[in-house]
């Protein structure tokens, strides 16, 4: 019996090898976009989150108040049509559209908005309620009327509006999932079953394998939509997501390897997108960690390190060597900012104004992560030249944030891409020196910078401000807070008959505009 | 009688070794460094808001508590919620289960399909070119890494002649099947070798044993025998040896599945360690010692089965 | 695996060197010899980029092409042969000392030794091997070290069942009562009488072990969680190389290669050693 068994699957076998194509079933409806991604989403409600997988998801399916444009430099109207700002600017005033809808067809009403905002500001739990703590009161005069009054002036604060986060959602789903769970877990059921008001819609969400989107028929700008749904495919291996876009069956894939960029901009079935990003890589160093703490120190390492030979290696000519932390074309970025050049007797010389010798740093990076080994060697070949002996520390992810988080460590590397177009956050985590985060933990601290960073905060006249951010730059890179290594653009590749997929420097993917021919 | 009473107290004891899977697991797990809560929220949130979602999870009790509260959950068949999901874990694994068993109980099939034949025809021309020809498979077979002849596989069949999808498990029966068939081949030619080897001999030793011999002479048709006595004796090591792989095979599965991005228990089980989802990650351990003892348990099963003087 | 007692001089004395064992030792052979003279036969640096010559096909000056950082993929292999080989002799050699020293404990003692013992071995048989190592690795960091301590810490097993089984046989023989009856102390029966007479079907079943835990430790570094890269270790090559297959296919065809000879070297060894002995699978 088994014999028999054994030849009827050996046929099916060869049938089936031999069949190929038709045993698929056809392929889902005309229209639906299909991407393989490298991560799957976590949960679908935005004030518990801060992963890249969750957010870009999102950004298709919830409505904000207001948000970032498709240059990513500025914000323009969502669901407020227009607001006005207070000349003390402590009163935000949002209109909202007409006949707002959400996806599931209930209306969407200020409330909602007032709702939303003080669960993100108040929830336990919401990773980026510190941003939000700025709200001190919301009123609803009527259905399409929006007022918020902050404690103090807060020039980023529009901007901190058309964040992810800000998400204007249900009242009335929000508080029963709240509800339903009220103890331990908090509210979490939102996160499965989402309700926005964007300009997709959740249909299906099988974790650690796809998430399908569907067109959200209320969406206000609903015309513009061209799409019938989405397809993210959630595909971990880089080379299986390549395959899957060499062999159609995906439309998309997101974050290509940099070494096969060149070899996949010769196939002509494909598209490969080098869109501008927000996102910078550098090296930090631990101040703490002497003689790390002397900046003669600190700019013998930025002499000592050839960048451009790192973004020659790593990203095969595709990324420009960083000479500030706010990322170029980003808001206020300051492109005559200082720099290092890669200058090894001056990196001698100023290790011997130090006396310092023979020292030795344990240089922190992601395990398994192939651009972290190749900056590993080479900055470890890099200050050998020059007597500083380099042991590579390699941990995996989760560990290495606990080793930055808690300062074990001299040197890592490490990389921001910005949540807001306002250069308020990532100045304030990474040069403000508080308390919490110790300028991105490493203990760099500048009263100067600190003051700087207050009243770029507070300031509203945007050429005042500009000229701040441009000082706070300069003095940070003059104090060599850390490495700026280099910017890199977001690397995505497409099928030919794609049109319009585009990710915005913020990192949202600009659907609403992408078609399929 | 004897074997009957061990085959029966095998589910027993599957309690005691399951807690101290459970044990080891849960103690190993979390001496890993690393938070999950940090991994899940990264860095730019604080520690106030860290602090207050490890609560709600109960990170901030001793390990010991932890294990304790585990415990009187499962006895209420309760696994706790995933970390990075947010949603229960026995609905995280039930969802990701269905890939990870077709795929196993499919390669063990093919592996089945394919050893079978071979064995038979190499016990039964020993000596032969076709022997020879199987047995050099079975050795060379035997060496060769799952993920290299996946990523082979993956070249020809999908990439150059379009026959197989790239990754993924389909939709309805058939779309498994077409979808899982390389990776399932991956597994059936790692597998294939040992059975072969294992078969073909213990078919020799029952072709030259006593009691077929004296079929034989009695004049019993040579495929009667063959059918009758040969094979089902000639099973029994090869059944047994298909029980003990069974963890082996399981770890096998977890490395195919990556090879073509299988949404199985098995990726599941890497990302939740890596992100260390404890709970996901208890479940999952629980789940394979429970599926490693089941199949040991059914393979006596299966020999009482196949062997007439034992089930007499 | 009959034959129990069987003493292996008597085995040797008996029968004469079978083909496999002859084709099976040359090729270890070859490889140890590849392995200890690697930095003598391989043509250039196993690690020493040279990014004017990424991705060349085989050709004369590289016979098995070179890789996407211009290394020679042949002295790569010549070199990580040292690794590989390494990976499966001490991955085996521990846990066979280990192995062996709990089954001739466990089936001399017998008794309540013997059920606890047995206990463990189920629990560690049941236990995921992934997870122990994916949780040693992030331990004590990636590397081979880990890897070896998670093979010992499971490799172990089969050995205490082989040996178990045969002590278990052994135990009603007479020349192990009379030794017994003399009053010999435990340590004595189990190494000089016990041992010899137990220990062949484990030295067989080393052989292919050696080769699953080549397997298997190929398969880490190719997860990335076993040999780190740049380090010349076949599965990392194979890694590696795996995005480059579809352009340049033999940066991961030839480590794969690599894998599977160096497995038909201990393979034939095995059978063929099984076969001297007299010994079946």
């Amino acid at each position: 019996m088994r014999k028999t068994l054994g030849r009827v699957i050996g046929a099916l076998a060869v049938t089936m090898a031999l069949l190929g194509g038709p045993w698929e079933q056809p392929a889902a409806a005309q229209g639906v976009l299909k991407i393989a991604r490298h991560q799957d989403s976590t949960t679908l409600d935005p004030i518990f989150t801060i992963q890249n997988a969750d957010i870009w998801v999102m950004n298709n399916m919830n409505g904000l108040l207001v948000r970032v444009n498709r240059e990513g430099t500025d914000v323009e109207p969502d669901l407020a049509e227009r607001w006005e700002i207070s000349p003390d600017g402590t009163t935000y005033t949002f209109h909202l559209r007409e006949g707002l809808k959400f996806s599931d067809g209930s209306p969407l009403t200020a409330r909602d908005a007032k709702f939303s905002l003080e669960r993100l500001r108040d929830q336990e739990g919401s990773v980026m309620a510190s941003m939000f703590s700025v709200i001190k009161s919301i009123e609803t005069p009527d259905d399409g009327t929006v007022v918020i009054t902050l404690n103090q002036p807060s020039a980023p604060f529009l901007a901190s509006l058309a964040m992810f986060s800000a998400a204007v959602l249900p009242e009335k789903a929000l508080a029963a999932a709240d509800n339903a769970n009220a103890g331990e877990t908090g509210d979490l059921e939102f996160g499965n079953n989402p309700v926005g008001a964007g300009a997709f819609m959740l249909e299906e969400w099988r974790r650690g394998e796809v998430l399908r989107l569907k067109k959200n028929p209320n969406y206000w700008e609903a015309d513009r939509v061209k799409l019938d749904g989405v397809e993210w495919q959630f595909i971990p291996n880089d080379n299986t997501r390549v395959l899957k876009l060499q062999a159609g069956e995906v439309d998309a894939i997101v974050f290509i390897p940099f070494n096969r960029v060149t070899e996949l901009q010769g196939n002509p079935d494909l598209q490969v997108h080098l869109d501008p990003s927000s996102r910078e890589d550098h090296i930090l160093i631990n101040h703490d960690h002497e003689p790390l703490g002397d900046v003669r120190v600190r700019h013998a390492l930025y002499h000592a390190i050839d960048r451009q030979a790192i973004v020659d290696a790593v990203t095969f000519g595709h990324g420009k060597v960083a000479n500030s932390f706010v990322p170029a074309g980003a808001m206020f970025y300051n492109p005559d900012n200082p720099d290092y050049p890669y200058d090894l007797e001056k990196a001698k010389a100023l290790l011997k104004e130090a006396g310092v010798e023979g020292l030795s740093l344990r240089f922190l990076l992601t395990a398994g992560d192939s651009v972290h080994d190749q900056i590993g060697v080479i900055v470890k070949d890099q200050l050998a030249k020059v007597g500083i002996d380099v042991e590579l520390v390699k941990q995996e992810e989760g560990q290495q944030w606990e080793s930055t988080v808690a300062g074990e460590y001299d040197i890592s590397v490490n990389y921001w891409t910005n949540d807001i177009i306002d250069p308020d956050q990532k100045a304030t985590f990474s040069v403000y020196g508080d308390d919490e985060n110790r300028s991105y933990y490493t203990g760099y601290k500048n009263p100067e910078v600190a003051k700087l960073v207050e009243q770029g905060r507070v300031e509203l006249d945007r050429a005042k401000r500009e000229d701040i951010y441009r000082q706070i730059q300069e003095i940070a890179k003059r104090d060599a807070h850390w490495i700026d290594l280099y910017y890199s653009p977001f690397r995505n590749a497409s099928r030919k008959n794609v049109q319009n997929f585009y990710q915005n420097p913020m990192g949202r993917f600009m659907l609403e505009d992408t078609s399929l021919q | 009688m004897d074997r009957f009473k061990f085959v029966l107290t095998r589910p027993i004891q599957l309690i005691p070794v399951l807690l101290g899977v459970s044990v080891i697991s849960f103690v190993l797990v979390h001496s890993i460094p690393g938070d999950p809560v940090r991994i899940l929220l990264g860095t730019r949130a604080t520690a106030e808001v860290i602090a207050k979602v490890r609560a709600q999870y109960g990170l901030d009790e001793p390990i010991w508590v932890q294990y304790l509260l585990f415990l009187k959950n499962l006895a209420q068949g309760e696994f706790g919620r995933s970390i990075i999901y947010k949603t229960p874990v026995l609905d995280l694994v039930g969802t990701r289960i269905s890939p990870t068993v077709f795929l196993l109980v499919y390669g063990v099939l093919l592996s089945v399909a394919i050893a079978l034949p071979l064995a038979v025809v190499s016990a039964a021309r020993r000596g032969s070119w076709a022997d020879h020809a199987i047995r050099l498979y079975s050795t060379v077979g035997l060496g060769l890494p799952t993920f290299w002849l996946g990523i082979v596989l993956l070249i020809v069949f999908s990439l150059r002649l379009g026959l197989f999808p790239v990754s993924g498990w389909g939709q309805g029966f058939l779309g498994h099947l077409h979808h899982l068939f390389l990776p399932a081949l991956s597994i059936a030619i790692a597998l294939s070798p040992i059975l072969i080897r294992n078969l073909r001999a213990s078919l020799i030793a029952e072709m030259d044993s006593d009691h077929v011999i004296a079929a034989r002479s009695r004049g019993v048709p040579q495929a009667r025998i063959f059918a009758r006595h040969v094979l089902p004796h000639a099973l029994i090591p090869t059944v047994t040896l298909l029980g003990v792989n069974i963890g082996w095979l399981i770890g096998g599965t977890v490395v195919v599945e990556q090879v073509f991005s299988v949404p199985g228990l098995g990726s599941l089980m890497v990302s939740s360690i890596f992100a260390r989802d404890y709970l996901v990650i208890q479940a999952i351990t629980l789940a394979f010692a429970a599926a490693v003892i089941m199949t040991n348990f059914l393979v006596d099963i299966a020999i009482v089965a196949l062997d007439p003087r034992i089930a007499l | 695996m009959s034959l129990a007692g069987l003493s292996m001089r008597d085995a040797i004395r008996r029968s004469r060197v079978p083909p496999a064992l002859w084709v099976g030792a040359s090729l270890t052979l070859f490889w140890i010899v590849l392995a200890i003279g690697a930095p003598i036969i391989a043509p250039y640096d196993p690690i020493a980029q040279d990014l004017t010559r990424t991705l060349s096909g085989p050709s004369l000056a590289h016979p098995l092409g070179t890789d996407n950082f211009g290394r020679d993929v042949l002295s790569r292999i010549i070199w990580g042969t040292r690794l590989d080989l390494a990976m499966g002799v001490i991955g085996v050699a521990v846990p066979f000392a280990i192995g062996c020293s709990i089954g001739l404990a466990a089936g001399h003692a017998g008794g309540i030794t013997d059920m606890l013992l047995m206990r463990v071995l189920d629990v560690t048989i049941s236990f995921p091997f992934l997870v122990l190592v994916i949780a040693i690795v992030s331990l004590l960091g990636p590397g081979l070290t880990s890897f070896f301590i998670a093979v010992s810490l499971v490799g172990w097993v089969s050995y205490a069942r082989l040996l178990r089984s045969q002590v278990l046989v052994l135990n009603h023989r007479d020349f192990i009562q009379a030794a017994r009856a003399l009053g010999y102390g435990p340590l004595r029966i189990m190494l000089r009488h016990l041992l010899p007479n137990a220990i062949a079907p484990a030295i067989i079943f080393s052989m292919s072990d050696i080769v699953l835990v080549i397997l298997l430790g190929s398969s880490l570094s190719y997860l990335g969680l076993g040999a780190q890269p740049p380090a010349a270790e076949w599965g990392v090559m194979i890694a590696e190389g795996q995005t480059f297959m579809a352009s340049a296919w033999w940066i991961s065809f030839f480590p794969g290669l690599a894998i599977v000879g160096i497995a038909l070297g201990f393979s034939l060894l095995g059978d063929g050693l099984g076969e001297w002995l007299g010994i079946g699978e």
